[in-house]
Order: C-alpha cells, then structure tokens, then sequence
C-alpha cells in the first residue's frame, strides 16, 4: 500500500465548533495528519459523535478548515448520504443525473449514463419514480448511482447502511464491493460499525473522541472476498471494538 | 396555514366536492338572478373586479419576485441573517398604519395600491420561504454542492425547488392578505375597484347590487383558489418529502 500514490493528506488538521448558545469554542478534531492512497477502501470508525463525518466533510471540501491543511489530488468527488439526501422533487431518472446536468452534459448523454446506472443498481423500471415511491434501500440504490453517475475519482460515505434494514444493508455491501473493484474508484466510508469497516477495507482509521484524533491505523489483511465467519475476522473485530470502547 | 388545511380538507373527500359544487351553483345562480334584475350593474362589476384582480396579481408578482431575492440573497449568507430581525419588525407593523405614507408619497392612485398591497403581499411569502431554506436538511444542501450546484446553478436546482412548497403556502396566505389590502385602500380613497363598488352600493342602498358584488367576489376568489392554488399545492406536496 505504501507505493501507492497520495490521493488526498492532511496535515495537523484542526477544527473547532462555535456553539452559540453558549458562546464557547469546542475543538472538534486535533492534529490529524492522515493520507488516502489512491484506489484504496477506507473506513473511518470510532465511538457515535466523534467527529468521523466532520473528518469526511473537510476531506470532502465541505468545510473548509482554518487549522492546518488538506492537499487533495481529486479531479471529481462524490458523496453517498446516510439519509440517502436524495432531492424529494425528482424522479429517480433526474436524480441521477443531478450532477451531469450541473456539469453541463448534453441530455442525450445524461440519459445513456443514467440508463446504464439504472441497470448497474437494479432500479431498471423504476425510473420515472419519485424518491417518497421508494423502499430506504432503493433510495440508497439511487444515491450510489447518482454517485458513480458522474464517475467520481473519490467516493466518499457517511455512514451509507446505517438506515437500512441488516438483510438490504449486507446485500447493498456485497454490490458496493463489485462496484468498487470494477470501478476502481478510492472510497473512504464512515461507519460507527466495526465489522462493515472489516468486511470492505483496506484500510481503518480509529478514531477517538473529544477532540478526535487518529488512535490507530489498521491495514486489514485478509483477502477477499472475505470470511465474516473466519477466526482472524473476529480477531480484528475485536481488537478494533475495544479500542473505541 | 389555517386556510390552506381548510382547503385541502375542502377538496379532499367526496362529500365535500359535492358541497363545494352546490355553493357554487348557489353563488351562481345568485350572480346570475340579481345581475338581470339589477339591470345594468353586471358589465360595471366586471370591470370593477377585474380592476382589482389586475392591481392584485400585479402586486403579487412584485411582492413574489422581491421575496424570492430577500430570502435567497439572506439564506446564503451571514451578514444577512441579522437582517432577519428587521424584517420580523417590520411585518409585525399593521400594514394599514402605512397609508398614510403612501399617499404622501403617491397619492391615492393605482400605482400607490399596488406598491401598498405589495407591501402586505410581501412578508408571508418572505417569511415561509426563510424558514424553508434555513431548515433545510444539510445533507441535502451538502448533496447539492457535491455535485457541483453552486452560485446560480444553486439557486435554480436547489433553493427554488427546497422553497416551492413554502412559496406555494406564503402566496395563498399573501394572496388573500393582498385581496383585504387592495379592498381597504379601494373603499378608502380611490373611485374605481370592487372596493368603491361595494361600498356605492351599501351607502346608495343598492341592496341587490352589494349582494352581486359580494357573491361575484366570493367566485372568483374560489376560482383562484381551486384552478391555481390547489394544483400547486398538490404539487408542493411532491417537493416535501
């Protein structure tokens, strides 16, 4: 993995909340210097309110730091939402295609790609559907194809199977799977659960809270497609549970 | 909020199309007889009503198009939102209060009832779009930057759609402020309108002629309502998952 070429580092990177009510600075996250090799799964795991989805917002340019630096190598970015954020006013067909149209592709090529995104997903026949029409993981079929729809270089989700039912959340992880190694694309995933981050990473950081910083990083070895049943799955899902306890 | 849930409720079952359809029908027939036997009274209410429509939708246009840039331009920036403040003071002044000002400013004429109605047009429509764009969920609002709606694309993909359900809302509850404004002003100070129609007829006791005007008024109001309001409202449901 270390040959591998940087796609996004940060550099002591500090974050701080203004609360308004109470007129104090809280810091968020502390020194964080980490890199994110290019065509890598990285899950960033630690306790519920550590700040895991304020790392992937600043990674993700979403906000913007004033403590320290990122240095980013993306050409194009994507984001898959745990609530699926999902725009209620479009069909399925021109959810998917939101970001080609805001790229100002032509509609005859919006309709091709979101065609074949369609099919990719298993959402064929379902294209002229609102989002209120859909199950929570159809929803999350079309944010992932909304996603690949603009044929990203980093993939970035928060948290992307927390909402769903177990049964559709190891089925959606089983597909996300296919389409990373098809794709190819770098994918960093937030997960508050530690066995998901074992399942489909390469790469975990741990983080710990107030304010967060990286506790460890774990470079998952097990091939795949892999075990969940074997000894040394367990092993590491145990050794990384009872770091964030 | 109390007229749109009434009047979905209007709509909504059966029974109550057929309620609704026999009013009409009443109000109707009560046009209908009065104007042939108040003689000549129906071309002259006519051309009052659609006087007052004309100032009316005329207002509701400025009053739309000022709202949507005020919460726009405050919803996307810091600086703006302590503006809020002014302009909850500002909506909490009774409109009427203003008169005066008006007239100083432009006499009573068209142009003063416009910009007044304008005035009370305005807040409803501002206000329910403010409270759209400022809760709006971020994961939505972060989805469409990701995806590169930004600056204008942003306004037109996003603000506008997130906001049309309350832009829908603060129209019908502006609208029918703006109909008691135009009518206020009308049977205070100006000569022409549904307002001075009305009022000639009670004080010249034309019973039958403020009968005419009262119910001709009640249809289009109801026309509005139905052809225009409830469809978009129908749609607004759409937008707000």
């Amino acid at each position: 993995m270390q040959n591998k070429e940087t796609i996004i580092s940060t550099s002591n990177l500090s974050y701080t909340f203004f609360n308004e009510e109470s007129g104090e600075h809280l810091d968020v996250i502390k020194n964080i210097s980490l890199n994110i090799f290019s065509g890598e799964f990285v899950s960033l795991v630690g306790p519920s309110g550590c700040g895991k989805s304020t790392i992937l917002r600043i990674l993700s340019s979403l906000i913007k730091v004033k403590k320290g630096s990122v240095a980013s190598e993306t050409k194009k970015i994507a984001m898959v939402f745990q609530n699926f954020a999902l725009f209620p006013w479009l069909t399925v067909q021109e959810n998917i295609e939101f970001g080609l149209k805001m790229e100002g592709v032509s509609k005859n090529e919006r309709s091709k790609i979101v065609l074949k995104k369609i099919e990719e997903v298993g959402l064929s026949g379902f294209g002229n559907k609102y989002p209120i029409e859909l199950s929570g993981g159809m929803k999350q079929r079309v944010g992932i194809a909304r996603a690949l729809a603009v044929n990203p270089d980093v993939l970035f989700m928060d948290e992307p199977f927390s909402s769903l039912d177990v049964l559709t959340a190891e089925k959606l992880r089983a597909e996300l799977m296919d389409i990373w190694l098809k794709y190819k694309v770098t994918i960093v995933m937030v997960t508050h659960l530690v066995e998901e981050a074992v399942e489909l990473s390469d790469r975990i950081f741990v983080f710990a809270p107030r304010p967060t910083f990286v506790k460890d990083i774990i470079e998952v070895k097990i091939s795949r497609p892999r075990n969940e049943r074997s000894k040394e799955y367990y092993e590491l899902v145990d050794k990384i549970a009872k770091q964030i306890e | 909020m109390a007229r749109i849930v009434h009047g979905f409720h209007l709509t909504k079952k059966r029974k109550h199309k057929i309620t609704t359809g026999l009013i009409l029908f009443i109000i109707l027939v009560i046009v209908l007889t009065i104007s042939i036997s108040a003689g000549n009274s129906l071309p002259l209410l006519a051309e009052a009503l659609s006087l007052s429509l004309f100032r009316l939708v005329v207002a509701y246009f400025i009053s739309l198009i000022i709202a949507v840039i005020i919460a726009v331009s405050i919803s996307n920036n810091k600086i703006g939102d302590s503006l809020i403040p002014v302009f909850d003071l500002m909506q909490n002044l009774p409109s009427f209060a203003l008169i005066p000002i008006f007239v100083l400013w432009l006499g009573y004429t068209n142009l003063m009832t416009i910009i007044f109605a304008a005035t009370s047009i305005l807040w409803p429509i501002l206000f329910y779009m403010l409270h759209a764009l400022k809760t709006v969920q971020r994961d939505e609002e972060d989805a469409a930057k990701i995806f590169g709606a930004r600056g204008l694309k942003k306004i037109l993909f996003f603000s506008l759609p997130v906001a049309f359900p309350s832009i829908v809302t603060g129209s019908i509850v502006g609208f029918a402020i703006g109909w008691e404004s135009i009518i206020g002003v009308e049977i205070i100070g100006l000569s022409t309108g549904i307002g001075p129609f009305l009022n000639n007829s009670s004080t010249g006791g034309y019973d039958k002629t403020l009968i005419l005007g009262i119910s001709a008024l009640l249809l289009v109001v109801f026309l509005i309502n139905r052809l225009i309001w409830m469809p978009l409202l129908k749609k607004a449901q759409l937008y707000a998952e």
